[in-house]
């Protein structure tokens, strides 16, 4: 649990974050006089500040609210899955991209990381009817990136994708939900921010905290990119570590909190070997921070076709995919691999 | 810190400042553009000396003085430019494109005193120099003048040798370097964003060594750059995968020489129309038909004692275009695409 999660007031919150206490594990144990000094606050107040924390935070946690059968049966008529809409990738993900999880997309430039994330903004919507999530989305934009003609256009072509899948149907109900949505409906429930550095992008995800408790609808929340804000700015590693920890485990709570899908977009950076003085690409964040994400897809070219590569999560695998008008599609004449 | 606020997307497609683009002034070039640049984010033109890049560059600080009836931005422009050896010259293609200007909009009441009154000009000697002005000269100018355009030019002259020092290890050079182009690509995105600005940034090509798998594996940001006559290597936009992931659109613009009698469309098709050619074929696909294979044909028209120069601009990604590509020619007046 978060300590912003507390019942304090927001500077107290402040004290303690400044003091590099983001958890409230990081409270156990921690005596009052020493708090005290830590915060450069008097020793009465820090002996409330920890009473509160312990009578909120560090007690065993509580079972989990019972659930009724009918709340159980509403559930299941939700997809626990987003799809990509490349036929391919869906098979290799189960799916689709899994409510519940982090997942990672990293890529080259240019390779469609952004073109997918915008595209899962709207097939996130897909209403019930189609076993879609019918959810709405977070797009939390920090290069500048994300294009609301782009997105309509995508959101057109998911219509007419629907509509044609009604008729095909010859499914009534489903016509009727198709009819009832505009591209303009979708785009209102597109939920963009902007932010421009680091630590805009983390007090951002922190004020989800309450946007997510308002909108109980949001099933996924994209950060495109995680990396840049972190490539730049916070040269310090151990503050970059720290606010990257901060920024995954607030997602990854609300992950499981709000049974939404995180996709984090991260780029590539080149590593040089000095010794050998060879260059190689690689994600551009590091290993420590990976591990937070439950399923990694890689995006590259090969032989000149654009190819995602589940690289963690499920059965490792790749698919073909491209990028047209309408948005990321299948190729025609798929060829879809294992990998060794 | 107050954290931002989400904007819906279908609120992001009303807005002029998020939609609107800046036009060349050439309608053929302006449809390859789907319009024109972007207001938002950073467009990169890159290319070789003679290339054109320049000439676009100036040809957008004329242009963006228009009324947005016209095609403009109804602002001025801020020119940083970084190559002290071009300063001169520079201007005095920018008076001459705007005499051209001047005549063809005389009726907006257009002279070329207004014209150039409208663009500031700032001398960027060195890397910390454009840190500094992009952090307190820029801002400041931007929240006093109606400026809808920043031109730099170029970012490969300033980084290309920032941070070469013998003592240290060419990793942690490159570490250092990638810090600061992503500050500036920060900073630059930031202003675009705040004060509503297009952004556009020229860059330089370089020669890199083509990997063993050959140019039709290469992703799109080491393609659209031409291969060298010696076949092992390619032309790319300088400063690497780091900066190519700062690049929200870009434009690559190519210079050819070829024969002149009958030789194009037999001896060589793809140099002059194989591009466009290549683009009906695929017509769905994005960026993957930028392809160069057929240049390295194009080498021996080096030879030939009557050549003529042929100029193309490619699309490497952009995040509402197919890529693509377009023949050109630089007139007097600017830059004009010719319709294939």
């Amino acid at each position: 649990m978060e300590v912003s999660q507390l019942p304090l007031p927001p500077s107290m919150v402040e004290m303690l974050h400044l003091a590099g206490f983001s958890v409230v594990a990081d409270l156990d144990g921690i005596s009052a006089l020493e708090l005290a000094d830590e915060l450069k606050m008097s020793p009465s107040d820090a002996s409330q500040l920890l009473a509160s924390v312990r009578s909120h935070g560090l007690r065993t946690p509580r079972a989990p609210p019972a659930t009724s059968a009918l709340e159980l049966l509403h559930d299941e008529r939700h997809s626990e899955k987003i799809v990509t809409a490349v036929k391919e990738l869906d098979d290799l993900l189960g799916g689709g991209i899994p409510l519940r999880q982090l997942t990672e997309l990293v890529g080259v430039p240019g390779v469609g990381k952004t073109q997918l994330s915008i595209q899962l903004a709207l097939t996130v919507q897909i209403p019930r009817l189609f076993h879609g999530a019918e959810g709405e989305a977070v797009y939390i934009d920090t290069e500048g990136s994300f294009m609301a003609e782009r997105a309509h256009a995508m959101a057109e072509a998911l219509l007419r994708h629907l509509h044609a899948t009604a008729h095909r149907a010859a499914d009534h109900a489903q016509a009727a939900a198709a009819a009832s949505l505009r591209a303009s409906h979708l785009l209102e429930r597109i939920h963009c921010f902007r932010v421009h550095d680091a630590a805009e992008l983390l007090a951002t995800v922190r004020s989800l905290n309450f946007f997510l408790a308002e909108r109980k609808t949001v099933k996924l929340v994209v950060v495109d990119s995680v990396a840049f804000h972190f490539r730049h700015g916070v040269s310090d590693y151990t503050r970059r570590h720290q606010m990257l920890g901060q920024l995954t485990q607030a997602l990854s709570e609300y992950a499981t909190r709000h049974s939404l899908s995180v996709v984090m977009v991260n780029q590539v950076t080149t590593k040089v070997n000095d010794a050998t003085n060879t260059s190689s690409i690689q994600p551009a964040l590091g290993e420590s921070w990976a591990h937070a994400c439950n399923i990694q897809l890689v995006l590259h070219w090969m032989n000149g076709t654009r190819v995602a590569r589940l690289c963690k999560g499920r059965e490792p695998g790749w698919a073909e995919y491209q990028v047209t008008e309408e948005g990321v599609r299948s190729v025609q004449n798929p060829t879809r691999g294992a990998d060794t | 810190m107050t954290p931002p606020r989400p904007v819906p997307a279908s609120i992001l497609l009303c807005s002029p400042a998020h939609t609107r683009k800046l036009s060349l002034g050439c309608p053929s070039l302006d449809r390859f553009l789907g319009g024109g640049i972007d207001h938002g984010g950073i467009t990169e033109v890159a290319g070789e000396a003679g290339s054109g890049k320049t000439q676009l560059a100036l040809q957008l600080m004329l242009h963006v003085q228009l009324p947005h009836g016209r095609g403009g931005l109804g602002g001025g422009a801020v020119y940083l430019h970084s190559d002290h050896a071009s300063y001169v010259p520079a201007l005095n293609r920018l008076r001459t494109l705007a005499e051209a200007f001047a005549r063809a909009h005389a009726a907006l009441g257009a002279t070329v005193d207004r014209l150039m009154d409208q663009v500031s000009v700032v001398q960027i000697d060195d890397v910390d120099t454009l840190a500094s002005v992009l952090q307190h000269d820029v801002p400041a100018f931007l929240a006093e003048k109606q400026v809808r355009l920043v031109v730099l030019d170029s970012i490969g002259a300033l980084f290309r040798h920032a941070g070469d020092d013998a003592g240290r290890s060419r990793a942690s050079q490159q570490a250092e370097r990638a810090q600061q182009l992503f500050a500036v690509a920060a900073r630059l995105k930031s202003l675009s964003d705040r004060f509503n600005v297009a952004v556009v940034v020229t860059n330089q090509v370089t020669d890199k060594p083509l990997s063993a798998s050959g140019l039709a594996s290469a992703p799109a940001y080491e393609r659209g750059a031409c291969r060298l006559a010696d076949g092992a290597s390619v032309r790319v936009p300088a400063l690497g995968v780091g900066w190519a992931h700062c690049v929200n659109t870009r434009l690559i613009l190519t210079r050819h020489e070829v024969s002149v009698p009958g030789a194009p469309s037999a001896a060589s098709p793809v140099v002059v129309g194989g591009l466009g050619a290549k683009r009906k074929h695929s017509s769905l696909e994005w960026s993957d038909d930028v392809r160069v294979g057929g240049w390295e044909e194009s080498s021996q028209a080096y030879c030939s004692p009557s050549t003529s120069t042929t100029r193309t601009a490619h699309i490497a990604w952009s995040p509402r275009l197919p890529g693509r590509s377009m023949r050109f020619e630089v007139r007097d007046d600017g830059l004009h695409g010719i319709a294939s």
